[in-house]
């Protein structure tokens, strides 16, 4: 017995030794989930899987949901609140009525999810040049990132003007520290355009069915002709914007109210589009169509009923305009599925190009709509293509892009008056055409009318104040006050 | 005044002396009886001696003894542990001796890391609670019963079925790293201790400061609670009968506006005729219609008991919990089987085994704030008895009865926690033990959201609906084993030098996955037999996850200690402990942490004899390090965020990259620990206590620094900062002289702890404590305590525009808001007129309990108080102008224009700024359990029995406090604590009672 336990004691001492001398590779812990080096060296799913995850922020809610549909749709005359009258959403009584505070949840939603837009497009540039691809196929998916990276940054400058400029990795809290100070507005821009160039030059001119929702180059044009826009670089726009419609590629739809439909999803009128799906499993913009959806009950319960079409955009159609059919969603009447809408709800109108049928489209559920978000179309690219012109004093070659949009809306062509009446012109088939499509507010203040045009509509817009949103309170805050504020905030 | 210890087999030979030494004697009677011990059980070898001689003899197995002695006689009956009884014999006849406990203070065994010592001996601060203290506390875990009785450990306990309370030992140490004490439960090392059936444990040792925690080394900073579960039996055999029956009620709710003072509120609020006479269709109180009174019972059964070298103990338990809130329950079923073989004098082996199973039906607990805020004006149930709809243009909010019951979310698990371990003494002054310890759980849960609608009173649908069921599945399997291998050497040399020194090393890992399916707007039918999911299926649109645990590691340790006593009254005691985790980066893995501890018995010096009030004295100081590596594994080194999808066409890509930086010299955090206490023992042992000063400062504190958002995350993990607690521990208990029949124990425990973050990384404060409305109201920043409310201070309500006007107020302000204070004076109301105006963390603790007997009867009554406290009531702010309800006094004490009303706003729809409004004291004083027993005789006519007991007792039926909400009891995590937003409230419990043992 004894000697039996002498033995067990020797072997648990042996046992014991043996553990301990292996105890160096006892305590490495493999990982259990994917790293850096992963992803890698499998450059095959890789580079998809780190471009993919820049391409996963446009779904969310802190960029293109409810924060954006306050800041770039409700602050501008084309649309109120909505929703209740004791529903503020938090803060959207705040943008409807310009009483914009920096502490407004919706601005530092917008900073932080375009900059980790941002953060996502740095990481697929750097990783990608690491990897072992095809030249070509890492030359446009690293063209793609900078077009994305450009799209954020778009958002941003047009928010808050100069922002800090972000054009590689931060791998350290020493970097982010020296990073975090705002550039001039004109920097960003140039940077965007550099990046823009880039995604010109490397991506293809038309991609196939399984990759749309990808930027082409005649994207990556359309958005340098309205970045050169901005600032007033007629010229080079107009380059831009002749050779998109020199592609030949683009044609408007010839029914308006499809442009927002499924069926006018990637159609021949779409430059570029933000891609979603409502089959199982679901990814769309998060709660994009539901903060907008009519807000009834029971069966007629579509959501929220945010943003809303203002009475002075009803009153800026001219009779006969189909695109006020195509943009505001009655209450009362039967819509073009033959859903019935309810002539009880809180709103008079609601937001048609957020509708989504549940009988005729693809539906899921409501948080995750198939609705693309129509970022780039041809529709655009003929406004724009008005204005260079006009500006540049080739009018006719203006009337007739005009025109061509007015003649689908099923109105009579304009003639030419002044350079400067034609100018007021086609900023009103602005409005009319691009009603909700988050571009009226950011137009409105690049053409200097924002504080006449609000006012008159009694809202508390302030000139050199409200021209550029307040930087998130929060931001400054955790800077340690080294991103300043905007003047008169 | 020590009763010395006397080896048995020593003491059968001396019995036998002195029984043959008894028999030649010639004036002698017989006497026979029995000897028993506090609770009645009969002791086996208690010594039976005639006082002055050497006659006596010792109690047999089942605590009988027969004697003959020379009478009269003064008879004196002892035995280790208990209090020496004398009695005088004039004749002869039965005598049954009823010994107490013997509490002596530094006699006591106390069970420190890896092995055992007397309290005499210890040069650290560590409290021990008996199992019998707290036996007739219904309880899941044994922590919440002690809330009070131990002298610098806060407990905050949740009203909610099945959940653990926050233990905080000598305040909050970290501010990210875990606050939670570390539990050794049989020496398997644990963070959750819901599976232990506390009638099984024996005692509950606390170590509070580094000189008794430094053995457990980096994990030991928050402190550790040793739990020891039955082993040895002293009798032959002992069955165990306990059950408690009880109802839990709620109590000390909030009343809310009736319909009428609801629509006035919101009408005013809304500034226009928001609710009308037509839109009120019923009426509800929805507290009452969510909660009930709600049934618990608690049964254990044991067996223990001895056969030759072979101790075991056997129990089952069951424990079934009904929450006050509608179908909440939880149900835990526990086995044990411990047992010890003694091999031969040199070789013991043992385990420890147990079993638990849980089944719980989970409800959300945001109903008690859909409650708060639903419209008195709907019905919960239609008369045709379909779900009111509450979620209308008027009130945005769901029908809190129709979530409870069409919510199913279940959970059951299965734990299995044991040792097995041997010990070999050999080389006369060496112990060799080797343990292995095993906790393995495997958890499953499943939701099923059915398909339900709501209906308006006139039959119109309501928007709350699911159209579609859901149904979520998940099981986590866990294991984690521990290897325990410890050398100890014994010796004293000469008389003066008595010394132990242990060696050890120990190696743990803990490892799982956690699963889950599901499947979401599917037509599953409402049938339990639909709900398992397997975790491959793909069908139905299933989504199928395996992830890693939260929490795996491996670790390996070398420890030592060392005690020295010279002279019986000189004490050093020294350990060291060598760590690593896997959870560090492989440059910063180990780390070493040295404790020291001196204790001066006073009492058994020389000068000292001379003061017969004193019995024992004794004062000690320690010194040590700890460390604190609660931190999830990969925190080190950059991995890719997964499951970004995106769709390019209608190809899916799993989208991955990386989403923040880190820290690659990521280390422990360090707490230095100083201790100085005073134990002492007066009045011939009637005067007990324990008094301690402590100061700990965590250096090198986890802490996330933030930074601005500019796409690589927003705070970087690192060791930023220092955390400080110092405080003062008094520990006393005092047993009054015993008088005709009454025994009297007087016992309390006082607690002063202050905390202080004492500096944190580029001076950034974290903000926490989010109102569920946007904005937040704590704040960790140096200066201040960890989690403190960070609010605007107001100056009374603006009663007309001009007082606006005059003053700097928020855009939008109207009479009858609350007028916030431009505390710096910049005309502007920011976030720099913010103050920090106290936390949640208590300032004093005060716990008491008086304990009577009297002949068959017993009693006794715990109160505990905390004070300097601070509450947020945040529910009262949780506003979105959805026409919210509100509570009565809001509503009747509002400012209306001409009230001047100076506390209470006017109606409003506003959602208010986190202010000094909200923040209430915290303090409370309450009786936390109450107990009234009565012994039957019942041996009398049934002689297996050996005591049966009845009791009642009442758990919080007594709370005082000043504060208006539920419960200022607020259990949550230490950053954001005390925040009044989605609570369980907690309720009093009125329980039966039964003990019954059998022999």
């Amino acid at each position: 017995m004894k000697n039996s336990f002498c033995t067990f004691i020797i072997l648990l001492a042996t046992a014991i030794l043996i553990f301990v001398s292996c105890s160096k590779s006892f305590l490495d812990e493999p990982s259990r989930t994917v790293t850096i080096n992963d992803l890698i060296n499998n450059p095959a799913n890789g580079a998809q899987r780190i471009l993919g995850a820049v391409y996963n922020k446009f779904y969310d809610w802190n960029i293109h949901s409810f924060s954006w549909i306050g800041v770039s749709s409700i602050t501008s005359d084309e649309a109120d609140k909505g929703s209740t009258p004791g529903d503020g959403g938090a803060d959207k009584i705040e943008m409807d009525n310009w009483l914009l505070s920096p502490t407004n949840l919706s601005f530092n939603e917008i900073w932080e999810g375009n900059f980790e837009g941002i953060g996502r497009a740095c990481y697929a540039i750097e990783f990608i040049s690491q990897m072992q691809l095809d030249e070509s196929e890492k030359r446009r998916y690293i063209g793609e990132a900078h077009f994305l990276r450009a799209y954020f940054y778009w958002n941003l400058v047009r928010c808050f003007g100069g922002v800090p400029k972000i054009n590689k990795i931060l791998a350290s809290q020493s970097d982010i520290e020296e990073a975090s100070k705002r550039v001039s507005a004109e920097e960003i821009y140039m940077l965007m355009e550099d990046d823009l160039q880039q995604a010109l030059n490397s991506l293809p001119g038309q991609i196939s069915k399984s990759e749309q929702g990808r930027p082409t180059k005649y994207s990556a044009m359309t958005f340098l002709a309205k970045v050169y826009l901005y600032q007033n670089k007629y010229a080079l726009s107009k380059t831009m914007i002749d050779q998109v419609v020199n592609s030949g590629l683009y044609e408007l739809l010839p029914d308006y109210s499809k442009i927002w439909r499924e069926e006018g999803e990637f159609s021949k009128e779409s430059i570029w589009e933000i891609n979603c799906i409502a089959t199982n499993p679901p990814k769309g913009i998060t709660g994009y169509t539901e903060v907008q959806g009519m807000r009834g009950s029971g069966d007629g319960d579509f959501g929220w009923g945010f943003n809303v079409p203002s009475q002075s955009l009803i009153d800026a159609y001219e009779p006969g305009d189909k695109r006020k059919d195509g943009t505001i969603l009655v209450s009362g009447t039967t819509l073009w599925d033959g859903y019935p809408s309810s002539s009880s709800l809180p709103n008079p109108y609601y937001n048609y190009k957020a509708y989504v049928s549940k009988t005729h489209e693809t539906y899921f559920e409501r948080i995750n709509s198939n609705k693309n978000l129509r970022i780039f179309r041809y529709g655009e690219i003929l406004l724009m293509k008005a204005e260079v012109y006009n500006l540049m004093s080739d009018t006719t070659t203006a009337l007739s892009a005009l025109n061509e949009l007015r003649a689908r809306a099923g109105l009579s062509p304009v003639f030419a008056g002044s350079q400067n009446e034609l100018t007021e012109k086609i900023y009103h088939e602005r409005l009319v055409e691009m009603a909700f499509e988050h571009d009226r507010i950011f137009d409105l203040r690049r053409t200097g009318r924002a504080g006449a045009v609000l006012r008159a509509q009694g809202k508390a817009y302030i000139d050199g104040k409200h021209d550029l949103f307040p930087i998130p309170q929060r931001q400054i805050d955790l800077s340690g006050g080294k991103i300043v504020q905007n003047p008169m905030y | 005044m020590r009763t010395k210890k006397i080896q048995f087999p020593g003491l059968f030979i001396l019995s036998l002396v002195l029984t043959m030494q008894a028999f030649s004697q010639s004036t002698n009677v017989i006497l026979k009886g029995s000897v028993t011990g506090a609770s009645n059980e009969k002791l086996a070898f208690a010594t039976i001696a005639v006082k002055g001689t050497t006659q006596g003899t010792l109690t047999d197995e089942s605590g009988n003894y027969i004697l003959e002695i020379p009478i009269p006689c003064i008879l004196k009956i002892s035995m280790t542990g208990y209090i020496t009884q004398e009695k005088e014999i004039r004749v002869a006849g039965n005598y049954d001796f009823n010994l107490a406990e013997d509490s002596k203070l530094l006699d006591q065994v106390v069970v420190i890391g890896y092995g055992t010592t007397k309290k005499s001996d210890l040069t650290g601060s560590s409290s021990t609670i008996k199992a019998s203290d707290i036996r007739n506390i219904p309880s899941l875990t044994v922590t919440e019963a002690i809330q009070g009785k131990v002298a610098g450990v806060s407990i905050i306990n949740s009203g909610a079925p099945g959940t653990s309370p926050k233990v905080r030992i000598r305040g909050v140490g970290s501010i990210l790293g875990g606050a939670d004490p570390l539990y050794v439960v049989d020496g398997v090392i644990t963070t959750d201790i819901r599976n232990l059936n506390s009638n099984d444990i024996v005692t509950i040792d606390v170590l509070k400061d580094a000189s008794s925690t430094a053995i457990y080394g980096a994990r030991a900073a928050n402190g550790v609670i040793l739990i020891t579960t039955a082993s040895d039996s002293k009798k032959k055999f002992k069955v165990n009968y306990d059950n408690q029956l009880g109802m839990r009620l709620l109590i000390n709710s909030v009343k809310m506006s009736p319909p009428g003072y609801y629509a006035q509120y919101a009408n005013d609020a809304a500034e226009f005729p928001a609710i009308t006479q037509g839109d009120v269709t019923g009426t509800t109180d929805w507290y009452d219609q969510i909660t009930r009174p709600a049934f618990f019972h608690n049964h254990n059964l044991s067996m223990s008991g001895k056969i030759n070298n072979y101790t075991y103990y056997f129990s089952s338990g069951l424990l079934q919990v009904n929450g006050i809130l509608l179908d909440n329950n939880y149900n835990r079923y526990t086995l044990r089987y411990n047992h010890e073989y003694k091999l031969n004098k040199n070789i013991k082996l043992g385990n420890t085994l147990s079993y638990s199973r849980f089944i719980a039906n989970n409800k959300p607990y945001s109903v008690f704030t859909q409650a708060y805020i639903a419209a008195p004006i709907f019905n919960a149930v239609n008369p045709d008895g379909t779900f009111g709809n509450t979620s209308n243009v008027i009130n945005n909010v769901g029908n809190p009865y129709a979530t409870i019951k069409t919510v199913n979310d279940r959970s059951y698990g299965n734990r299995y926690q044991g040792t097995l371990f041997g010990t070999y003494h050999f080389l006369k002054h060496l112990d060799f033990k080797s343990q292995v310890g095993l906790d393995i759980e495997n958890n499953n849960g499943w939701e099923y959201l059915e398909q339900y609608y709501t209906y308006q009173a006139n039959g119109i649908q309501g928007g709350q609906q699911n159209e579609k069921a859901d149904l979520r599945f998940n099981r986590d399997t866990i294991y984690q084993w521990v290897w325990d291998n410890t050398l100890s050497f014994t010796k004293t040399f000469g008389s003066e030098h008595e010394f132990k020194f242990m060696l050890g090393h120990t190696a743990e890992r803990r490892d799982g996955w956690m699963s889950k399916a599901t499947i979401t707007n599917y037509d599953i039918p409402n049938d339990e037999s639909y709900w398992k999911l397997n975790f491959t299926d793909t069908s139905r649109g299933q989504q199928n996850l395996r992830d890693p645990i939260e929490n795996y590691f491996r670790r390996e340790s070398y420890f030592a200690r060392l005690n020295y006593k010279l002279l019986e009254r000189y004490l050093l005691n020294a350990t060291i402990r060598r760590d690593a985790n896997s959870n560090f980066p492989a440059n910063n893995r180990w780390a070493s942490f040295p404790s020291i501890g001196l204790g001066w018995i006073l009492s058994q010096e020389n000068f000292m004899q001379s003061v017969n009030i004193v019995d024992e004295l004794k004062i000690r100081v320690s010194f040590g390090l700890v460390g604190n590596d609660v931190i999830r594994p990969g925190q080190f080194d950059l991995r890719p965020t997964e499951r970004l999808f995106t769709y390019f066409g209608t190809d899916r890509i799993d989208g991955a990259t990386v989403t923040g930086i880190v820290d690659p010299n990521l280390k422990w955090e360090v707490v230095t620990e100083y201790d100085f206490g005073i134990e002492f023992s007066l009045l011939k042992q009637r005067f007990v206590g324990e008094l301690d000063f402590y100061h700990k400062k965590a250096q090198d504190a986890l802490y996330t620094i933030p930074y601005a958002s500019l796409g690589f995350g927003n705070s970087l993990l690192t060791n930023a900062a220092d955390v400080l607690n110092y405080g003062v521990e008094l520990g006393i208990k005092y047993r009054l002289p015993a008088k005709n029949e009454f025994t009297q124990v007087v016992s309390s425990t006082f607690t002063y702890n202050k905390n202080v973050v004492d500096n944190v990384g580029l001076g950034r404060a974290l903000n926490f404590g989010s109102l569920g409305n946007g904005s937040t109201a704590t704040q960790t920043l140096e200066g201040y305590e960890i989690g403190s409310f960070w609010v605007y201070r107001t100056d009374g309500i603006f009663q007309n525009e001009e007082e606006i006007k005059a003053y700097p107020h928020i855009i939008n302000t109207k009479p009858g808001d609350l007028r916030l204070k431009d505390l710096n004076n910049d005309g502007i109301i920011d976030n720099l007129d913010r103050e920090h105006i106290g936390s949640y963390q208590p300032k004093f603790m005060i716990g008491m309990n008086y304990a009577v007997t009297w002949k068959n009867w017993d009693a006794s009554i715990d109160l505990f108080s905390l004070l300097g406290n601070k509450v947020y009531n945040a529910k009262k702010g949780i506003r979105f102008g959805s026409n919210y309800n509100v509570e009565l006094d809001v509503a009747k004490n509002r400012w209306v224009p001409g009230s001047n009303e100076n506390k209470n706003p006017r109606a409003s729809n506003t959602t208010p700024f986190p202010s000094d409004y909200f923040v209430e004291s915290g303090s409370f004083f309450r009786i936390n359990n109450v107990t009234i027993g009565y012994k039957l005789d019942a041996n009398k006519f049934w002689r297996s029995i050996e005591t049966l007991r009845f009791f009642i007792g009442a758990q919080n039926p007594l709370l005082l406090t000043k504060y208006t909400g539920f419960t200022p009891e607020l259990p949550g995590n230490q950053n954001e604590a005390g925040i009044e937003l989605n609570i369980y409230p907690v309720s009093a419990v009125f329980l039966f009672g039964l003990n019954v043992t059998f022999k």
